[in-house]
């Protein structure tokens, strides 16, 4: 037999308090903590991309969305856009053929996996900024041993390429030294990867006659776009945000020709103090970034959704 | 021992640090000869101050943090013992990279603090810092003090530490552009020969920048020095950040430019500008490989290096490159006047002074008083003297009593032409140099045409057009920060620079190259 149930009438603070409360309680600590930390400087930031705001002088004019409309017409901001669009390309692919390469490599080998893959991930425990140092003493000009390499490769004693002072070179200085940083964080992930897929499935297709290149092209890589897209994303952001290596060996020259958006940023909002207008652009960045991140996800879901 | 022997060895034993300050005096008070040796070795201020020195200081038993960037910290090592002893004051140092001082500063003053007590930073920014140090001039009378300004040359007593009356700064380091050469090279015979059978013109140290380019281009990829390997024409320094700037000035100043006319219209793309820099991408290809990158070690070394015959560079390079233990051509170099341009019979010199270093106290110090006490004690001419002569302190002479000839003969013992020429070089630049642009946001302006002279150098525009754009963008700073207020403030430096003769003068750059 049914029971007929009767609500309980609410007492005291049960009167005022949302039905469910406890939903609202239990996560509040952790949003506020984020309402603290992101949202309140952006919400900050917006607020002073409104203003043309100099910090060293003192002025502080509302002027609407003027550093919005400036930002648009800032052919310096778009030439830094295509210098980042141009590094993360040359990057993005030198890194992911590299990287995995050298995870099949690594997978490959049985014995002695893990003192190799440790050696391989070095470059990854050296801080940015010594291995900008590190990048400065390599392609100097006349000393630099990298010249010398690519001399005797050329077989000759020495090639005069100036790293950072030639105006078609000194991109390829930051490009090398961000690839030699990150392909093994790179190597790394798809490494993981490989190793989480189930043998069983390789040894199921050696059975039906699969080849290595069947074996790669029909398990490895699918099974890996998971890794794959991580690894992508966060190579993704990391390159359009790039900065310390610019800083370190180029400051952006010669002329303009390694500025990344993050380094011009930098010089508008922290060189210059042109607060309100280096604000908006670093909105733009982050809105940037946050779109790529989300079409992206949007892709691999419908992609995932379809198989 | 005559008076004058004793002078010169106290001193000399100040200057290599073998005698602290404290035991210099009692070993003069012990020669009684205190006082005489005081007034007669250098200017009567000193007498006074050692006078001042029998009052017992106040003490103030704090550590003093001093923003001194990476350069100059041992200026104030110099006497931190006897600071210590007298004012009962310790230093700690922060040694920031000079490029980010202003901005490290400035984000703690619009904040309305500092880290620190003492700061220094380049004249250039005064506009920026001014409304936040304290007026030395009035805390000088409040406590009695002395900072001998009326020993100083006219320049550092002006523009480089005085800001809407005010007297905010005190100089630390008297930067300026001078020529420097390797004698091998100039003065070899064989050399000599094959530049009189190649341009039918005597070899000679370049008194213009037309005789710098077509020096340049003849000892690029010759062995100048004979040591069997080929050598560079000339090294200057163009890295991101100032210094394409920096080298473009003097020749910019010396065809006759200024930075804006009365009205403040740039003139940095008048016909000056461009034949500025069309001297200097004329000699692009006689520099060391990653010149483009070259900041001020760099092209320092090319030339100590016995890579490049002459370099345009700071004086601290007079005594780096006479150091053994730095420089590989010891008996070699040699220093003049940076190059001008032909003016009738004369020659027309405009040196650059980039970019000058000075001292300042924050407002909002908790040590003010033993800040600025501190700051006078450095000060007095006879510790001038000895911070201009110490070549580890990078400082150069601000006073007229640090250019002592003497006291330099003693510095080059071995070398007394060098050590004449290098005061009179020192003189004369700071006679005819051109300082820094002193308007807000100057670091802003430099930083732009810096960028635009830099993309020149690389081939990416014209001369024309590089410096068209960088006018226009300082048009559009201007107007930013406002017309009206940096047009005021561009009177000031406009003003200062007509009364010392500096003025544009367009018929310099009209001859062509």
């Amino acid at each position: 037999m049914a029971q007929l149930t009767v609500p309980r009438e609410k007492t005291g603070w049960q009167r005022v308090l949302p039905r469910h409360w406890t939903r609202y309680l239990y996560p509040a600590p952790l949003m506020i903590i984020l309402a603290a930390l992101i949202i309140f400087p952006i919400a900050y930031a917006i607020r002073y991309s409104f203003y043309d705001y100099y910090l060293t002088r003192g002025i502080m004019r509302f002027i609407g969305l003027k550093n919005y409309a400036d930002a648009f017409r800032d052919e310096v901001f778009r030439q830094a856009a295509w210098v980042n669009i141009r590094i993360i390309v040359v990057s993005l692919i030198a890194e992911f053929t590299l990287g995995l390469l050298l995870a099949l490599a690594c997978y490959s080998i049985k014995r002695g996996r893990a003192v190799i893959v440790a050696l391989l991930t070095v470059p990854i425990m050296i801080s940015t900024s010594a291995t900008g140092m590190a990048f400065r003493m390599i392609m100097l000009p006349e000393y630099g041993p990298l010249n010398y390499i690519i001399g005797k490769l050329l077989g000759r004693d020495w090639v005069a390429i100036d790293w950072f002072g030639d105006r078609n070179w000194a991109i390829w200085s930051l490009v090398i030294a961000s690839v030699w940083h990150a392909m093994p964080f790179v190597m790394l992930i798809l490494l993981a990867g490989l190793v989480a897929i189930n043998q069983e499935l390789y040894e199921a297709a050696k059975i039906d006659g699969a080849g290595s290149w069947r074996l790669f092209r029909d398990i490895s890589l699918p099974l890996l776009k998971g890794p794959l897209f991580v690894a992508f994303l966060l190579r993704l952001i990391e390159l359009i945000k790039m900065f310390d290596l610019v800083y370190l060996l180029t400051q952006g020259g010669p002329a303009r020709v390694t500025e990344t958006m993050s380094f011009y940023v930098y010089y508008v909002g922290l060189r210059f103090f042109r607060v309100g207008y280096g604000v908006t652009l670093s909105l733009f960045l982050l809105v940037l970034t946050f779109a790529l991140a989300f079409a992206l996800m949007q892709i691999t879901r419908r992609r995932e959704a379809v198989a | 021992m005559s008076q004058r022997q004793i002078r010169d060895d106290l001193i000399r034993a100040v200057r290599d640090k073998r005698l602290d300050r404290r035991r210099f005096m009692k070993r003069a008070a012990a020669v009684g000869a205190s006082s005489s040796v005081l007034a007669g070795a250098l200017p009567g201020r000193l007498g006074r101050f050692a006078a001042a020195q029998e009052s017992a200081p106040p003490k103030f038993n704090v550590t003093l943090q001093l923003s001194t960037g990476e350069t100059y910290p041992e200026v104030f090592k110099m006497y931190a013992d006897e600071v210590k002893e007298l004012y009962g004051v310790d230093f700690e140092y922060t040694m920031t990279a000079p490029q980010d001082m202003y901005q490290k500063d400035m984000l703690e003053f619009a904040g309305g603090s500092s880290s620190y007590d003492i700061v220094l930073f380049q004249p250039a920014w005064l506009p920026d810092y001014a409304p936040h140090l304290v007026d030395l001039g009035a805390l000088a009378e409040e406590y009695g003090l002395n900072f001998h300004m009326d020993d100083a040359l006219d320049v550092f007593r002006t523009s480089y530490t005085t800001w809407e009356g005010n007297f905010v700064a005190v100089p630390i380091d008297a930067d300026q552009h001078n020529f420097y050469y390797n004698k091998i090279a100039f003065e070899d015979p064989r050399n000599q020969e094959a530049y009189k059978a190649e341009t039918g013109n005597d070899l000679r140290v370049p008194e213009t920048w037309d005789e710098y380019v077509q020096v340049a281009a003849f000892f690029n990829g010759r062995d100048w020095d004979f040591d069997g390997e080929p050598e560079y024409g000339v090294v200057e320094a163009w890295q991101r950040g100032g210094y394409a700037w920096y080298w473009w000035q003097s020749k910019f100043f010396s065809y006759g430019g200024i930075y804006f006319d009365e009205e403040m219209n740039p003139l940095i793309n008048s016909p000056a500008g461009v034949k500025a820099l069309e001297i200097q991408m004329s000699i692009v290809d006689y520099v060391p490989p990653g010149t483009a990158n070259f900041g001020s070690p760099e092209a320092r070394n090319a030339f100590m290096n016995g890579e490049a015959p002459m370099v345009v560079h700071w004086t601290s390079t007079a005594k780096l490159s006479k150091n053994p233990e730095s420089s590989q051509i010891v008996d070699s170099v040699g220093i003049a006047m940076v190059p001008g341009v032909q003016d009738g019979d004369t020659i027309y010199r405009r040196p650059a002074l980039p970019t000058g270093w000075v001292a300042g106290v924050p407002k909002y110090s908790s040590n003010i008083e033993a800040a600025v006490r501190i700051l006078e004690y450095y000060m007095q001419p006879e510790r001038s003297l000895a911070i201009a002569l110490n070549p580890a302190a990078w400082s150069e002479p601000w006073r007229r009593s640090s250019f002592d000839p003497e006291a330099w003969l003693n510095q080059w013992p071995d070398d007394p032409d060098y050590a004449r020429a290098v005061v009179s070089v020192m003189e004369e630049t700071l006679d005819k140099g051109v300082p820094d642009l002193q308007i807000p946001g100057q670091d802003e302006y430099v930083k732009v045409a810096d960028a635009e002279i830099s993309a020149a150098l690389t081939g990416a525009k014209s001369a024309q057009q590089a410096l068209d754009d960088a006018a226009a963008e300082w048009n559009n700073i201007t107007e930013r920060l406002g017309r009206d207020l940096q047009l005021t403030y561009w009177t000031q430096q406009f003003e200062a620079l007509k009364s010392r003769g500096i003025v544009y003068r367009p018929e310099l750059a009209e001859g062509g190259m």
